[in-house]
């Protein structure tokens, strides 16, 4: 690595050679979010590129299905701590403390990182990294940027991409890209189901409650997952449904994303690769994002993620929707959770439309989930859309759609 | 029930829960059958460094069945440095064994093993292959390659080549022929709604709409509405089929302004899939040039000259073809797919419906098990040792997939070009160094002395250079730039200079035939400044690297390598058919055709 710290580049003419250039990279405050399928292998090309001052953060502890692709943990491993697990491990390899696992710490604390790199499988925690990272840049202080690297895959396809915070696109700039879990609307589940996934979903959404009330579905437990199945399978068996296996079962509960070690792999070393060119300077890193499809051939794209000015974390936080007016709050709601990746929105225009929390206020608003969106507000008005994994609140215009004009015969 | 209840039920699942863990993931990617086939694979690599550590950490992690290393190289400081499954305690041991031990830790259901032999004796000896289904040489000479592809190519063992150099890297993938059954490429839904079987047929017929009530009608499947509205748009029209796109445009439009239920969703479905499902049924064109294929002519009598790994493949494509082919059976039509998608439909409706697909894709199945049996018995009849089974199971898959086969085939590398290029390069290095300076490309075929890409798009020049890399380092012995001493003036970015016209001069003659002048129409080719400055740029980088191999850069090849090798032994999803490089300055993988300039 070092030759090209020494040495002039002809992609970049503008890059000063320095022999300091090793040190500084071993010094380069790197944050690793996510031990898992992409974190270890993150933590291992750092390292073996000469960085040296990493710290990793990652709450899950192993299981036995991540040792397909996590690296660094083992059969002995299961149950134990993915971060400080993968930190004790490279520190072992390499013989000296370059990797250190943290705990969730205060917004001050991550002001010490040069370099954010992402290894995530969910949304939400995106979200939180990204409106972490731009809530801290201070306009007057270029030091406050500190850029990401985010990795993503899904099977044989992934991405990487370079978001320099409050400069260039953010997550939720495209978040539009984003795959999001299947939901399957309650009337169909219950009315008219025609999968064997809308059975697994109608024994855990409204079978599993009637059961047992407030306590959640241990997708973890296997006696959980057995009782979903059952129930699932009895359910699917009075309307002649077939195909519904443990597996499937497991898959829709814990809306698996199939994951595998080489795209991790490629995808991981593509983070590090710009990772090592953005601290170094050595040659151009991307601008800024890669979409890496291998499950036919191989394919790259490189593209420009334009900034997204109505962006809700890094922009305006503005939105509009066009909808049928007799659409139904209960579904308007499915509606956007889907499009703005919500769990649990609350809406409010002058009034309470619904609101999650409290169980007072909650109980109070369900009768308008009923209610046809005309009957609640007019169109052009704006919705105030609030949730849990939102730094701030979207402001939804909301226009009713015309009704498709027949033409004439 | 009670939650202590839910407990009595763990232990009879825990085994089988265990079992499909591990490899859940990756399960949900290529089924089963997929990883079977990694589990009773067997790769072969050669040439322990960096790349093909990344390449067996992937492919053991995935649960291969085993693999050999093969490599007599000691560890060294650098391995230490830039490959992460040695460490300081592991100096001066064998490096292949050491990687070995190392790698093997990560899953204890695969065996791996070294041979501490180097790769180029390796290769001297008589080689036996034919216990492998793969072999991967990682930065390997061209001499090593050319030796590997000899015998892995008449045993139809597919062979990857990898080689990194500083921010660059490529991979090619010789086997002279693949087939893939379960691509998984997105499917267009088998609906057969222009033309539907008779039960399908029957089944439409017998839902009259006018007897239904506004909620019954919103819950008729789409498929049924559209089966009865082209019916009547082809006799009101007139005509046999939809050809066109314009025809079938007018059959939208037909659909939105004939009927009177305009906003329930079934009725919108129908609407969104009139021009994607109304085409009139046609073998696709990929399948038909399949059904073509000399290998289905070698059956029965000559299916020796099959490969063993493919006949299975050749054989239930023939029994499709004949099903296809038959009156009876096909009349020109593939086995149906059998599965519909998720519509709005009331349950029982959608039920019946998808059962009427089912069952007519299953009478589909038998008549091609059918068939694939009398092949079978035909073949016996030719040899009598012959005793291949194919079951129920696996023409299911094969008829599931039978509009998405796939055959990759490449040709057999030549290296005709490969002693003149050592040759030449070396004459010119042992050249009296007061010889050496421009002059030297004059005397190569009379060309001007500046080696010209002008044919050739950037990535296609990186590959050149790349090549080159390899070849410069095999005929000198040292990477380009890690001499840089001037032998009067003559440096070794000029005879990397000079092995890169040598290999563009050898495309030239391989692709370009010699009546036809190249076209500069093109609009990248035609700014000769900028393909000028391309070169340049990557041999300087080429230069600079001196050798060097990134770790990251290697993890990357190593990770696509591992991602091909899984497609070649799984026969799911679809391999690369062309050599690949990674640019890690741009960030991009690019697929070399040198084919492709012909038609440009």
């Amino acid at each position: 690595m070092e030759v090209f710290y020494t040495t002039k580049s002809a992609f970049d003419p503008d890059f000063a050679p320095d022999k300091n250039i090793k040190d500084q990279v071993a010094k380069t405050r790197v944050l690793v979010i996510g031990a898992g399928g992409l974190g270890c292998e993150i933590l291992k090309n750092l390292v073996m590129n000469g960085f040296r001052a990493i710290d990793v953060i990652d709450m899950d502890t192993i299981e036995l299905s991540n040792l397909n692709r996590q690296f660094l943990f083992r059969d002995v491993d299961i149950g134990k701590a993915k971060a400080i697990t993968a930190a004790a491990f490279v520190n072992s390899r390499v013989g000296e403390v370059c990797v250190t696992p943290i705990q969730d710490k205060d917004k001050q604390f991550y002001r010490q990182f040069n370099l954010v790199i992402c290894g995530l499988d969910s949304i939400e925690a995106r979200r939180w990294v990204s409106g972490m990272f731009i809530d801290l840049v201070d306009d007057q202080d270029p030091t406050t940027m500190i850029p990401i690297i985010d990795g993503g895959t899904e099977g044989f396809r992934g991405q990487s991409r370079i978001i320099l915070p409050s400069l260039s696109a953010c997550h939720e700039c495209s978040s539009g890209m984003h795959s999001s879990k299947k939901t399957y609307p309650i009337c169909t589940i219950s009315n008219t189901p025609r999968l064997p996934e809308h059975c697994i979903e109608y024994a855990s959404v409204i079978l599993w409650p009637k059961e047992f009330g407030e306590q959640k579905v241990d997708t973890d437990n296997i006696a959980d997952i057995n009782w979903i199945l059952e129930n699932a399978v009895n359910y699917s068996k009075k309307f002649g449904i077939s195909g519904i296996d443990f597996s499937l079962v497991l898959g829709v509960l814990k809306n698996i994303v199939p994951a595998i070690a080489s795209t991790n792999a490629i995808i991981a070393a593509s983070c590090v690769n710009e990772a090592i060119k953005l601290v170094s300077g050595c040659n151009p890193f991307l601008d800024n994002y890669m979409l890496y499809v291998g499950d036919t051939g191989l394919y790259s794209h490189t593209f420009t993620l334009e900034k997204n000015p109505d962006c809700f974390v890094c922009g305006n936080a503005k939105a509009s929707i066009e909808i049928p007016k007799s659409t139904k709050l209960e579904e308007f709601i499915e509606i956007i959770k889907d499009r703005f990746q919500l769990k649990k929105p609350s809406l409010r225009t002058d009034k309470n439309i619904y609101m999650q929390a409290p169980p007072t206020l909650e109980l109070k608003c369900r009768p308008n989930l009923e209610k046809a969106l005309f009957e609640l507000f007019e169109s052009g008005n704006s919705v105030t859309v609030t949730d849990s994994t939102l730094t701030t609140s979207i402001l939804l215009t909301v226009d009713f759609a015309q009704v498709r004009s027949q033409t004439n015969p | 029930m009670m939650p202590v209840m839910k407990k009595m039920k763990q232990d009879t699942s825990e085994d089988r829960h265990n079992t499909i863990s591990r490899y859940d993931r990756q399960i949900r990617i290529w089924n089963s059958s997929g990883q079977q086939c990694l589990e009773n694979s067997n790769v072969l690599v050669l040439g322990a460094n960096t790349i093909s550590s990344e390449a067996i950490k992937n492919l053991v992690l995935s649960g291969i069945g085993s693999y050999t290393l093969v490599d007599s190289k000691i560890v060294s400081k650098k391995d230490i440095e830039g490959n992460f499954f040695v460490c300081n305690k592991d100096l001066g041991r064998p490096l292949s064994k050491t990687l070995v031990e190392n790698l093997n830790e990560l899953n204890p259901h695969v065996r791996g093993a070294s041979i501490i032999q180097s790769v180029d004796e390796f290769v001297l000896k008589e080689l036996n292959f034919s216990e492998c289904n793969l072999v991967i040489c990682c930065n390997q000479n061209t001499e090593v390659i050319q030796k590997v592809n000899a015998v892995c190519w008449d045993l139809s063992i597919p062979v990857i080549v990898c080689s990194a150099n500083g921010f660059f890297g490529s991979m090619k993938y010789y086997a002279a022929q693949h087939c893939i059954v379960e691509g998984h490429i997105e499917q267009i839904e088998d609906m057969r709604i222009d033309e539907p079987f008779e039960e399908l047929t029957n089944y439409v017929d017998s839902i009259s709409l006018d007897s239904l009530n506004s909620i019954e009608k919103a819950h008729v499947p789409y498929v049924v509405l559209m089966i009865k509205k082209l019916k009547e748009y082809k006799n009101l029209e007139g005509i046999e089929a939809l050809d066109s796109f314009q025809e079938k445009k007018s059959f939208k439009s037909f659909l939105e302004t004939s009927t009177s239920w305009s906003d329930e969703e079934n009725y919108l479905e129908m609407i969104s899939n009139a021009i994607r499902l109304s085409s009139k049924y046609s073998i696709p064109s990929h399948i038909q040039s399949i059904f073509c294929h000399s290998c289905l002519s070698n059956l029965p009598q000559d299916f020796c000259d099959i490969p063993v790994k493919n006949l299975k493949f050749w054989i239930i494509v023939k029994a499709i073809k004949e099903f296809v082919s038959s009156e009876v059976y096909g009349n020109g039509k593939l086995p149906l797919i059998g599965t519909i998608p998720d519509m709005k439909a009331d349950t029982k409706r959608y039920i019946e419906l998808q059962e009427i697909y089912k069952k007519k894709a299953k009478h589909h199945i038998d008549i091609i098990y059918q068939i694939t049996q009398k092949i079978l018995a035909d073949i016996k009849c030719f040899n009598v040792y012959f005793n291949m089974k194919i079951p129920r199971e696996e023409i299911k898959i094969f008829c599931k997939n039978s509009n998405q086969l796939k055959v990759i085939e490449l040709s057999r590398p030549k290296y005709t070009s490969l002693p003149i290029y050592r040759a030449k390069i070396h004459d010119l290095y042992c050249l009296d160094p007061k010889k050496l300076d421009s002059s030297i490309f004059e005397s190569l075929n009379h060309i001007n002395p500046i080696y010209n890409f002008d044919d050739f798009q950037s990535p296609e020049i990186l590959f050149i250079v790349l090549e080159a890399v390899v070849l410069f380092k095999e005929c000198i012995g040292y990477y380009p730039g890690q001499d840089c001493t001037i032998r009067d003036g003559f440096k070794d970015k000029d005879m990397l200079n000079i092995i890169c016209y040598l290999i563009c001069e050898n495309w030239r003659n391989l692709y370009f035939s010699s009546n036809q002048t190249r076209s500069s129409n093109d609009s990248e080719s035609a700014d000769q400044n900028y393909l000028k400055n391309t070169a340049d740029n990557f041999l300087a980088e080429t230069l600079r690297s001196r050798g060097a191999q990134l770790h990251s850069i290697a993890a990357i090849m190593g990770g696509v390598v591992s991602q091909e090798a899984i497609k070649l032994i799984t026969r799911h999803y679809v391999t690369i058919d062309l050599p690949a490089v990674f640019d890690g300055i741009t960030s991009k993988f690019h697929l070399i055709n040198p084919k492709r300039l012909n038609y440009d």
